[in-house]
């Protein structure tokens, strides 16, 4: 895998295309850092400039206090963190029964959930809609957070339970002989082994919820509680879109989201081989 | 990354009878998250299922049955939903194609070890961190026909002479649509693969080299048969993703010019929401889960046939 | 032991948590109304506190909540709200959400609050569209007649002197711009819902329209005629900018103000913003070049007062933003035409203002009827369809008919 012989050529040949590729990849970071420093007159003088005139660092101190940024970052902080604890705290236990206990119905479970994620909110959002109102949750955090939860713990499930899997069974169930409930199970010995897995399922429900768009759009309607996918459109004007703060605002509104994959990305490609059942 | 897809009982689950105080135990672990799925999405799903064969009032409540009217409705009387449909199946075969392609190539040139790999890496994955909605915004600013980054980029580089108003015309609209897209899906398609080829151990390349196996040879009859499970697994779950996409068309063209790139997505959001017609979104809806439910089928076989 | 408890601990204080701040806590005291207020600019929501600052130091008994919404989203969630029971009291909008409101019957008919003087100080073309089965369910909250801005400038480098008044000298005109200057001649927005506010003009002035006798008429000889001349303007003659299906109303302002674009259909904010961001540009506005008839378009925004238990106070709060103080500072820093007539009296004065201003006795709003949302999407399309060339204009607008009247269930 790693050190396999390749020609000089091939080698070069490698190397360009891969940065070919990462340059288009990163094409739409770029135009958010040079139009974030234009002036908003000089996004709309013709004839344009790739880079900024002038640059105007303050947009990024300006764009605070043209839109309430603070207010959606914290709506997709509590939506965010809401749906992944609440996730894992949901997952976990249920991961453990279907990896160890095998119960009865374990594989419809994780068929029929699996499915459901499938549907996506688009398909159902019409009877979530109703649902929510039913509810009393329209216009709530929590609406966002129990969706954003439950279209991310079938998935979850699916890694958990696969990473159990491949996890001895003899340390719980020693602990198990020395009488420990299941929950002292859980989190004494389960969660610290499931660590990596718990990371990257962690991570991806974290990530789509900081970046889910539909649900935010039709439930929330208060602009405080707008989350930052949602709250950011805001710039569109009727007459101009300032695309100056739109652009600083998405940059750092990727920043959260950046860091937990700093964070996460070993061990979504490398370090989960480690405790794998091989 | 292959445990991932691992369903088969390992030896690690023993084989015994379930006592009945197990057994409810067990579901006890799993209520919480079957409480709601059950609340969030079983129940919107009947809800959208019953509405689907219901005439509605105003307000949204169930006046009469319909029977197949809603549907007669979507189908029959309105030429739209069959090029929405042909759009959605464009949209989304179109776009797995070339993403697979470019996160293949990604992946298999990420798996080398070289100078800067941990910043390639990064900057692959990059696209993921934005909102595909935010996404889209970032590209509706690049392609605008006057005041758009693209048309300066492509006139420099001598590709084009004049400006193209790259979403005002239906066969530019869709293809920059799917574009948005493939950006999108790459990052994640990327991993997934390059975690499916990091499984392939060395020692199978070195046995391919003593018999003299060339670059190329070894990639296409080694690589791709091993990297087949991870491969199909990913790329029927981008297919599933994709063909119930939202934002970004929504974000880009809202479905225009002239309905050519209207999706199924954007075609219930409107129905719901614009129209206020939840019955016709409903059918709808249906008609957009059953084949869902078709690719996840699918999904679930041939990833439970690579494992068995 | 310690660590299970700790544990559980973290997990109920994280959902109460949660369910705090999602519910909040209520408000005791007094009346307490919402106004939801559109948000036209940046200032606008600063507008509407103190406008409820000033309401509520006259009537002490009441409480305002402003909320402000985007355009982009304000139709949705009125419905959103109004599904979930939680309309607003007061709130600005569009004309035609009138008739999904009605429809959900979460408007108050107003002729019981409009006292007879308040009545008649409303200006009666724009009050008209709003009346429903013999009883008014909006006021006009802002209105604004559209004419087109030429850039006097460029007229003179082509060699013209005065406006077009027919659409024979519309084409001359457009010729000898594009021959003599670098600008398009005429920018149009043919991309969103912009569309059909620079579509209708050419429609009335071919003495078509879209609604005749209570009935849904896209299929006409009148409009195929406008169809047509736009198709031309854009294809034949290549007369606009490229692209004019993906061009916003944001980016043809643009094009006009930076002076790239001759002529462009717009309203008085435009006055405004030419004040602003290109104060030194010599430019006229006129009427819409006539075919057969007149095609002045004129566009209101409303206000609603909706049913609930406090729809007397809400009332307050309307009859008090249209009084004459209030309306006209609002109108003013809107930079529109007011609903009322003692407001039309004083306001809009100055150059450019009243050339626009002197449009509206013959400018004609859009109907406010059931399925013009419908009707809206389909013209648009066609009209996208015959500019793109996928269709002629005449299978355009019959296919639209067609599409329409199924969709409407007709």
């Amino acid at each position: 895998m790693m050190g396999t012989n390749y020609s000089q050529p091939s080698r070069w040949a490698g190397h360009l295309t891969l940065a070919l590729i990462a340059l288009v990849l990163i094409f739409p970071h770029v135009v958010m850092v040079v139009t974030s420093l234009k002036s908003l007159k000089e996004v709309y003088t013709l004839p344009l400039s790739f880079f900024p005139r002038i640059l105007h660092p303050e947009n990024y101190i300006q764009m605070w206090f043209a839109l309430p940024l603070s207010d959606y970052f914290r709506s997709s902080l509590i939506i965010a963190t809401g749906a992944t604890t609440l996730a894992l705290v949901l997952t976990i236990p249920a991961a453990y029964a279907v990896a160890r206990k095998g119960f009865k119905g374990h594989l419809a479970l994780l068929f029929t959930a699996l499915t459901f994620q499938m549907f996506g909110p688009i398909t159902i959002i019409v009877g979530l809609f109703k649902v929510m109102n039913n509810y009393g949750l329209i216009d709530t955090y929590l609406a966002l957070i129990l969706i954003n939860a439950a279209f991310n713990c079938p998935l979850m499930l699916w890694l958990l339970q696969a990473y159990l899997r491949g996890i001895p069974i003899s340390m719980d169930e020693s602990a198990k002989i020395d009488g420990a409930s299941d929950l002292r199970i859980i989190t004494s010995i389960i969660v610290p082994q499931l660590k990596p897995a718990i990371l990257v399922a962690g991570s991806m429900t974290f990530v789509n919820s900081w970046n889910e768009y539909l649900s935010a759009l039709t439930f929330i309607s208060t602009p405080f509680k707008k989350p930052l996918p949602v709250g950011l459109t805001g710039f569109v004007g009727r007459y101009q879109i300032n695309w100056h703060y739109l652009m600083g605002g998405s940059l750092v509104s990727t920043i959260p989201v950046a860091i937990v994959f700093f964070f996460c990305m070993k061990y979504m490609i490398g370090g989960l081989m480690i405790g794998s059942s091989k | 990354m292959e445990w991932f897809f691992s369903t088969s009982l390992s030896p690690s689950i023993k084989k015994y009878t379930m006592r009945k105080k197990e057994l409810l135990n067990a579901y006890l672990l799993v209520s919480g998250l079957v409480i709601l799925l059950g609340l969030i999405i079983f129940y919107p799903t009947v809800e959208v299922l019953i509405m689907s064969f219901s005439h509605l009032n105003p307000m949204g409540n169930v006046q009469a049955f319909a029977g197949l009217a809603n549907f007669r409705h979507l189908l029959i009387d309105n030429p739209l939903f069959f090029l929405t449909l042909y759009q959605t199946f464009l949209w989304t075969v179109s776009m797995v194609v070339i993403t697979t392609i470019i996160s293949l190539v990604a992946a298999e040139l990420l798996n080398r070890s070289f100078q800067g790999r941990t910043l390639m890496r990064l900057a692959v994955v990059l696209p993921w961190t934005i909102s595909p909605a935010i996404l889209a915004f970032i590209w509706r600013y690049i392609y605008d026909g006057h005041y758009g980054l693209l048309n300066l980029v492509l006139k420099n580089l001598g590709i084009i002479k004049e400006n193209i108003s790259w979403l005002a015309y239906p066969n530019t609209a869709l293809p920059a649509a799917i574009w948005v897209g493939i950006n999108n899906s790459v990052p994640f398609t990327t991993l997934c693969l390059l975690g499916g080829l990091q499984g392939i151990s060395s020692e199978v390349y070195e046995a391919a080299e003593i018999d003299g196996a060339s670059g190329w040879s070894r990639f296409f009859y080694i690589t791709l048969p091993l990297l087949k499970p991870v491969f199909v697994v990913v790329t029927l779950f981008n297919v599933i993703l994709i063909f119930r996409s939202f934002p970004i068309i929504w974000v880009l063209t809202r479905g225009g010019p002239g309905h050519f790139t209207e999706i199924i997505g954007t075609y219930i959001y409107k129905t719901a929401f614009k129209a206020l017609d939840a019955q016709v979104a409903s059918a709808t809806a249906i008609v957009a889960m059953f084949i869902l439910l078709t690719f996840t089928i699918f999904f679930i076989k041939l990833s439970l046939k690579e494992k068995l | 032991m310690r660590k299970v408890i700790s544990w559980k601990l973290m997990m109920a204080s994280l959902l109460v948590g949660l369910l705090v701040v999602s519910y909040g806590v209520p408000v005791q005291g007094k009346v307490s109304i919402k106004f939801v207020g559109m948000e036209y600019y940046e200032w606008t929501g600063d507008w509407y506190r103190e406008a409820a600052a000033k309401f509520e130091k006259q009537n002490p008994d009441v409480s305002v909540k402003i909320e402000v919404v985007p355009w982009d989203y304000a139709f949705d969630r009125y419905i959103t709200w109004i599904k979930g029971g939680k309309a607003p009291d007061v709130g600005g909008g569009g004309a035609k959400w009138l008739v999904d409101f009605k429809n959900m019957d979460a408007l108050e008919p107003l002729n019981q609050y409009m006292s007879p003087t308040f009545k008649a100080n409303i200006i009666p073309s724009l009050l008209e569209p709003l009346e429903k089965e013999g009883n008014y369910y909006a006021l006009p909250f802002a209105a604004a007649a559209r004419g087109v801005f030429w850039n006097v400038g460029a007229f003179k480098d082509a060699g013209i002197d005065t406006f077009p008044g027919t659409w024979d000298e519309f084409i001359t005109t457009c010729e000898k711009i594009k021959t003599a200057t670098d600008l398009y001649p005429y920018a149009i927005d043919l991309n969103d819902h912009e569309a059909i506010w620079n579509a209708r003009p050419f429609l009335l002035a071919a003495g078509g329209g879209l609604l005749t006798n209570d009935k849904w008429t896209l299929d006409t000889p009148e409009n195929l005629d406008a169809v047509q001349f736009i198709t031309d303007l854009v294809r034949k003659y290549q007369f606009t900018q490229p692209g004019p299906t993906g061009s916003t109303r944001q980016v043809i302002q643009q094009l006009f103000i930076g002076e790239h674009a001759a002529m462009l259909h717009e309203t008085m904010e435009t006055i405004g913003r030419l004040a602003e961001l290109n104060p030194e540009m010599e430019y006229d506005i006129s009427p819409f070049p006539e075919l057969r008839a007149p095609g002045v378009i004129s566009l209101i925004d409303t206000i609603y007062l909706f049913k609930g238990p406090n729809a007397e106070a809400g009332w307050k709060l309307i009859e008090f933003l249209m009084s004459d103080p209030m309306h006209l500072d609002w109108v003013k820093k809107l930079s529109c035409m007011g609903g009322t007539k003692s407001v039309l009296e004083v306001w809009p004065t100055g150059p450019h203002y009243e050339e626009l201003s002197s449009l509206l006795p013959m400018a004609k709003m859009y109907p406010v009827q059931a399925g013009w949302d419908v009707v809206e999407e389909e013209m648009r399309a066609a009209i996208q369809l015959a500019v793109l060339g996928t269709k002629t204009p005449a299978q355009a607008l019959k296919e639209a008919q067609e599409l329409a009247e199924k969709r409407l269930g007709l």
